[in-house]
């Protein structure tokens, strides 16, 4: 009587074990699905906090680090994600992943050599097909912001893709390299003299219409007051003396300006292509390790 | 049309850059502040609210390293 109770107790606690470990499978799984749709909600914020409440719902240590780095990355949180990325070990499966986010850290904030040096990490561990494929399109990007034609050319032409979407990438990026090519540099003594010739000319040749326009018209309003001031009273009237200061300013500041804005136009096509690449090699990034 | 003020770029002119580049640079800006700068500048100077970003610092250092520090 008493073995056959405690067959029973015995099977009882066997068949509990088993029902609390079913539901906290169940619960964990549910769990990671909820993460998952929060990151599929682009709700950063609220998938950051989940991570933290409940570190448990990833299998390992490397992967609780990677979807942390992953999630700051998108809140924009850099220093942080650098720091979950770095303690991804290169004995994980996720390392090199965790690499191709470091690279394109280091693109965005300009740090090319930073940069380079995980792309050569990269190839002496060896990478799977989707890191691999985003590593070419990283180094092509690379190669653009350093403005290196020759090594660009060099990847573009012997880059080889798995994957079709990355493929495609690549030649978005080619695109911008064409873009690339058509600016022109200006030079700043021909945009002086040009304004010195006619107001606004410098800003026109440095590609600014509206602005070059508006400047003209400025000086010219001005110049006409002056010259009105002079024709009626003479090179003592108080009208010609304000007016002439005024356009003498205007004139002086034109052709300034015109210098100036040669070089900034300069560095604001260059933000600008510096970021269109940055955009190009980071989409399959959220793509990719986004859900 | 700009992010900041042709007065609040005339202040932060003659506050960084002195007396002369301060009276020149802001006779230029109110010449340049027009709608059509707009169309004429990059979208990564533009921010959220349509507004273009143009800081005294744009004319006499790289306007990159000065998108990426703020």
């Amino acid at each position: 009587m008493a073995r056959l109770q405690l067959t029973h107790l015995f099977s009882l606690a066997l068949l509990s074990t088993t029902l609390l470990q079913d539901i906290y499978s169940q619960n964990k799984g549910s769990d990671s699905r909820f993460y998952n749709y929060l990151l599929k909600e682009e709700m950063f914020l609220e998938a950051d906090d989940y991570i933290e409440l409940n570190p448990d719902i990833f299998s390992t240590n490397d992967s609780l680090n990677f979807n942390h780095a992953y999630v700051k990355y998108r809140l924009q949180e850099i220093d942080s994600s650098l720091i979950y990325l770095k303690h991804v070990p290169p004995t994980s499966p996720l390392y090199v992943s965790g690499n191709n986010f470091i690279t394109q850290i280091y693109m965005n904030q300009g740090k090319t050599d930073s940069a380079k040096k995980y792309l050569a990490a990269k190839k002496s561990v060896g990478s799977p097909d989707i890191s691999s494929d985003i590593f070419t399109l990283q180094s092509s990007g690379l190669a653009l912001l350093d403005r290196d034609t020759a090594a660009y050319h060099k990847q573009f032409y012997g880059a080889l893709f798995e994957n079709r979407e990355l493929f495609q990438q690549h030649n978005t990026l080619n695109e911008t390299f064409n873009e690339l090519k058509k600016v022109k540099k200006k030079s700043v003594l021909a945009a002086g003299l040009l304004s010195a010739l006619v107001p606004g000319l410098g800003k026109i040749y440095a590609g600014n219409n509206a602005q070059g326009f508006s400047a003209f018209l400025f000086s010219g309003i001005l110049a006409a007051q002056a010259y009105e001031g002079y024709y009626r009273g003479g090179i003592s009237d108080p009208r010609f003396i304000v007016y002439s200061c005024l356009f003498s300013l205007f004139y002086v500041s034109n052709i300034y300006g015109s210098v100036l804005s040669v070089s900034v136009k300069n560095n604001q096509l260059n933000s600008q292509i510096n970021h269109e690449i940055t955009v190009n090699t980071s989409i399959p990034l959220r793509y990719f390790f986004g859900h | 049309m700009y992010e900041s003020s042709c007065s609040n770029f005339s202040k932060n002119t003659f506050r960084q850059f002195g007396i002369m580049k301060g009276i020149l640079l802001s006779a230029d800006r109110l010449t340049r502040c027009t709608p059509g700068a707009l169309n004429e500048t990059p979208s990564v100077f533009i921010d959220e609210k349509l507004k273009i970003i143009d800081e005294p610092a744009f004319y006499f250092r790289s306007a990159t390293v000065y998108l990426k520090n703020n």
